[in-house]
Formats: C-alpha cells, sequence, structure tokens
C-alpha cells in the first residue's frame, strides 16, 4: 500500500517537472522566489512559479514587445508632449524600459525598484543596462518620489501584479504624491492586474478618478491587465485625437506594432464611470481583501 | 474556576490580542512612509519583542512591590491611555523621522526609528500584563506550573486571534485611527474590570 502511494507520487512529481521550459535561474530574494525560464525562443521572469509571468523577452529580438498589455502601456504616449523625463516604478524584466529608450534615445529615465535581485536579474538576463540617462534606483516607489522634487512628463506604475498589492502604492496619498511630480501636461500610466471584476478595482478607479482631472482605461484583451492613464491636465482626449497621435508616433518611431490599432479597440474614457466602492485611503485600503471579494 | 482565575485569565487572553493586533495595525501605519521594504517588519518585530521583554521584566518587578487589583487595574489604564493616544501623533512622528533621514538611510533606519519612538513604550505597558497577572493568579504553590502555563497558553491563543481578526476583519472594517483607538478602548475595558474587581473584593472584607 504504502509503495503505491509512493509510486503514485513520483509519477505525479516526474510529469510536473517534465515543463516543455528550461529554468535557466532560479533565487530567493527578500520579496520573491525569483524565476527566470526559457521557451520557444522566448525568456521569461516569474516569481513564484505558480503566478503568472512578469515580463517577457524574444531572445532574438529584446525590444519586443510580447504582451499585449505591455504595447497598450505605451497609450500614454499618445495623451503628452514628447516625454523627456520618464519614471517607471517597477522594473521587472524591463521590457518596457528598454523599449522606451530604444525609441526616446534623448530622454532620461529614472526607475524605482525595491528589489536588487530584480535589477540583477534584468541586467544578466533581459539584456537590461543602465546608462548616463537612465539609472534605477534600489527603493520603494513611495519612498523614492517622497524624497524627490523631479517632475516627469510620463509616469508608470507597474507594481501590482506581485503576490500581495503594496497597499501604500493604491491609495489617495499616493496618487496625490505621483500627481506632485507630474508636468503640467504629465501622465500616469498605471498597470493593474485584474483578472476578474472585484472591489478592489473598483475602489482603484474610484480612487484615481478622485486624484485625477481625467481617467481612460485599456483592457488588456488578451490577459487580465488593464492600462488605467491619468492625466493632470483637465478636458477629455477624444478618441479619433487618441489615435490619430497613435499613428503618427507608430510612424515616426517605427514601433513593431501598430499603437493605433490596439487603442482603438481599447480606448475607454472613465472619468464619470460609476464606482460604487469607497476611495482607498493611508487609514483606509484593505486591498488584499477587497481583491477577493467579486463584484456582480 | 472562581471568579478571580476568570478575570485575571480573559485579562490575559484579550490584551494577547491586543498586542498582535496592534503589531498588524503597525505595519500599516509604518508602510505608507517607509514603503514596502523588509525592513518594516524586522523593525516591527524586533521593537516589539524588545517591548515586551521591557514589559516582562518591569512587570515582574512592580508585582512584587504592589499587589493588588487595583495596582494591576491603573497599569491596564496606562497601557490604554498610551494605545488610544498613538493615533493622535503617529502620523506626524513618522513624517518627521521620514524628513530628518537621508534618502539613502531612510529605508533602512526610518521604520527602525518610527517604531522605537511609536510602539516601544506602549508595548512595554502591554507586557506587564502577563507577570503582574502571574503575581495575582499565585495563591497555591502547588499548581503554580499549571497556572502559569494556562496562562501562557491563553496570552498566546489571544494573539492569534488578535492577528487572523486584525488582517482579516479589523482593517476592512475601521480606518486606521479609530482601530487603534478601539485597542485603547478594549484595554480601558480590562482596566475597569480589574479595578472593579478590586474594588468590590476591598469593600468586601
Amino acid at each position: 500500500m504504502r509503495i503505491r502511494v509512493w509510486m503514485v507520487l513520483f509519477c505525479f512529481l516526474a510529469t510536473s517537472l517534465g515543463h516543455a521550459y528550461d529554468v535557466i535561474f532560479e533565487g530567493e530574494s527578500l520579496y520573491h522566489h525569483v524565476y527566470v525560464t526559457e521557451e520557444d525562443g522566448y525568456r521569461y521572469l516569474a516569481f513564484d512559479e505558480t503566478r503568472g509571468t512578469q515580463s517577457a523577452m524574444k531572445i532574438s529580438d529584446p525590444i519586443f514587445l510580447h504582451y499585449v498589455y505591455a504595447r497598450l502601456v505605451f497609450a500614454g504616449l499618445a495623451f503628452c508632449d514628447e516625454p523627456k523625463d520618464v519614471l517607471f516604478v517597477g522594473l521587472g524584466g524591463a521590457s518596457m524600459p528598454k523599449f522606451f529608450r530604444h525609441h526616446y534615445g534623448e530622454a532620461t529615465i529614472d526607475i524605482a525598484e525595491i528589489d536588487p535581485v530584480v535589477v540583477e536579474v534584468a541586467k544578466k538576463y533581459f539584456q537590461f543596462a543602465e546608462d548616463e540617462r537612465m539609472k534605477v534606483y534600489v527603493k520603494d516607489g513611495r519612498v523614492f518620489l517622497s524624497k524627490s522634487d523631479k517632475k516627469y512628463d510620463l509616469i508608470f506604475l507597474d507594481a501590482y501584479n506581485t503576490a500581495s498589492i503594496p497597499f501604500h502604492l493604491t491609495t489617495k496619498e499616493f496618487m496625490e504624491e505621483v500627481r506632485r511630480h507630474l508636468k503640467p501636461n504629465g501622465v500616469v500610466v498605471s498597470n493593474i492586474w485584474s483578472p476578474d471584476m472585484n472591489k478592489y478595482f473598483e475602489a482603484e478607479i474610484k480612487t484615481f478618478q478622485a486624484t485625477f482631472p481625467e481617467l481612460y482605461i485599456f483592457p488588456g484583451l488578451s490577459s487580465g491587465n488593464y492600462i488605467f492613464i491619468t492625466t493632470n491636465r483637465a478636458g477629455q482626449v477624444p478618441k479619433h485625437t487618441v489615435v490619430e497621435r497613435a499613428a503618427q508616433i507608430t510612424r515616426e518611431k517605427k514601433f513593431h506594432f501598430d499603437l493605433a490599432d490596439l487603442l482603438q479597440s481599447t480606448y475607454q474614457y472613465a472619468t464619470h464611470r460609476p464606482c460604487r466602492e469607497q476611495v482607498l485611503t493611508d487609514d483606509h485600503a484593505p486591498v488584499e481583501v477587497l481583491r477577493t471579494q467579486r463584484t456582480e | 474556576m472562581t471568579l478571580r482565575k476568570t478575570i485575571l485569565y480573559s485579562i490575559v487572553l484579550v490584551s494577547g490580542a491586543v498586542v498582535l493586533s496592534l503589531e498588524i495595525l503597525a505595519s500599516r501605519i509604518l508602510q505608507p512612509k517607509f514603503g514596502s521594504s523588509v525592513f518594516v517588519w524586522g523593525s516591527l518585530i524586533a521593537v516589539f519583542m524588545a517591548g515586551l521583554a521591557a514589559g516582562y521584566y518591569l512587570g515582574g518587578h512592580l508585582s512584587d512591590r504592589f499587589t493588588s487589583f487595583i495596582d494591576f487595574g491603573l497599569l491596564l489604564l496606562l497601557s490604554a491611555v498610551l494605545l488610544g493616544g498613538l493615533p493622535v501623533f503617529s502620523t506626524q512622528v513618522c513624517g518627521a523621522i521620514f524628513r530628518a533621514l537621508h534618502t539613502d538611510s531612510v529605508e533602512r533606519t526610518g521604520p527602525l526609528l518610527a517604531s522605537l519612538a511609536l510602539f516601544f513604550i506602549p508595548t512595554t505597558a502591554l507586557g506587564t500584563v502577563s507577570p503582574f497577572a502571574v503575581r495575582l493568579l499565585a495563591d497555591d504553590p502547588s499548581r503554580l506550573g499549571r497556572q502559569v502555563g494556562a496562562l501562557y497558553a491563553l496570552s498566546t491563543l489571544g494573539s492569534i486571534v488578535g492577528t487572523l481578526g486584525t488582517t482579516f476583519y479589523l482593517i476592512l472594517w475601521l480606518q486606521m485611527p479609530l482601530a487603534i483607538f478601539l485597542l485603547g478602548v478594549i484595554q480601558a475595558l480590562l482596566a475597569f474590570l480589574a479595578l472593579a474587581y478590586g474594588l468590590l473584593g476591598r469593600s468586601a472584607k
């Protein structure tokens, strides 16, 4: 009896280990169990094996953006002036900073990433490199912003899709801090992961609405990601203007995908979208619990 | 079980819950200022342990000097005041420490300093509860072992309830200042329980 149990267990382990991908790096950091895997010409970054991948890189073309949501993030470009100063909160596999660096060689890029191991991994396995115009600060995004007076054209918030949401990056106080670092025409792009409709997602919409004059939501289509665009300046940018500018940017910068096409099918103006949840604040942001509560 | 025992066990159980509830809430106070780095949790756990250690030591000494339920009640009342007053200045203290530190050291040093400034004294006060209760409980030396054992077990069971209750419910239900204030109210209720028993017991004699 006991032998049979062990055999079943062994077979189970053998099949579950027989993945099609190769693990090329596995390491423990203070925050994650970091995996780098390879499969079919792509290299992936994952935190904790059971969860989805954080980032993907086409090995033959490190600038190529594999995921639709990673492309959608650059919708932000259609809402602001030619960006000169840009901030990324959260580095991950660095696909977005690399893409941006490639197409906007003149811009200055700051990156705040809390996990030093993630920075090492991005450099070693994802062809990311710092230079005189692109610097990484190993810091919590909010601490980095509170200690800085710099203003940006574009701020990318990409720190929400890990196992637990850092609640202090979801609140109105944080959003106000972010807004304080925007130039007059500045834009914030946030990557919110929400595979189902839950109360956290609603509350986050409400919080963005409470802090910024305009909110646009671009659903990631093939994944549970939603790209939130918020602007410092009031006034709706209508769909046709966004799409025209996206087309112009795609042409001029020679993107490998058609940003205009993507925005044409995903543009949602959400400034007045009704939300039943409360605004998240430093004093009350039960994001983990809200995330487990579905909305009808 | 005697009334005396029931009261002491209840106080230790509930205080145990309050300690860990405070610790969970403390992380929510520090994180907005000092980020979600591991240093926040590391500092908090260290400072709470230090506070409890100081409290156990101090509580033991005090309980040899002051041996009545009324003294115990006053000590509990002190912890209630310390907890209830915490939200009045916690944000300002965190802000002042954040501003005083250089950007390179704020993530490491900030949480430790803020934890010390805000939570060391309240946890010391909470730490005095268990040894004081032991002293008041110990009426029969031949049963001391099992009574102390029961007290420790109840205190730790209370801590489990405090941890789960806070992470799963309290954070969802209450705004931060109110949640901490509630802990102060709970300690005040325990204080009144001890005081009432002490005063009634005295007049009965």
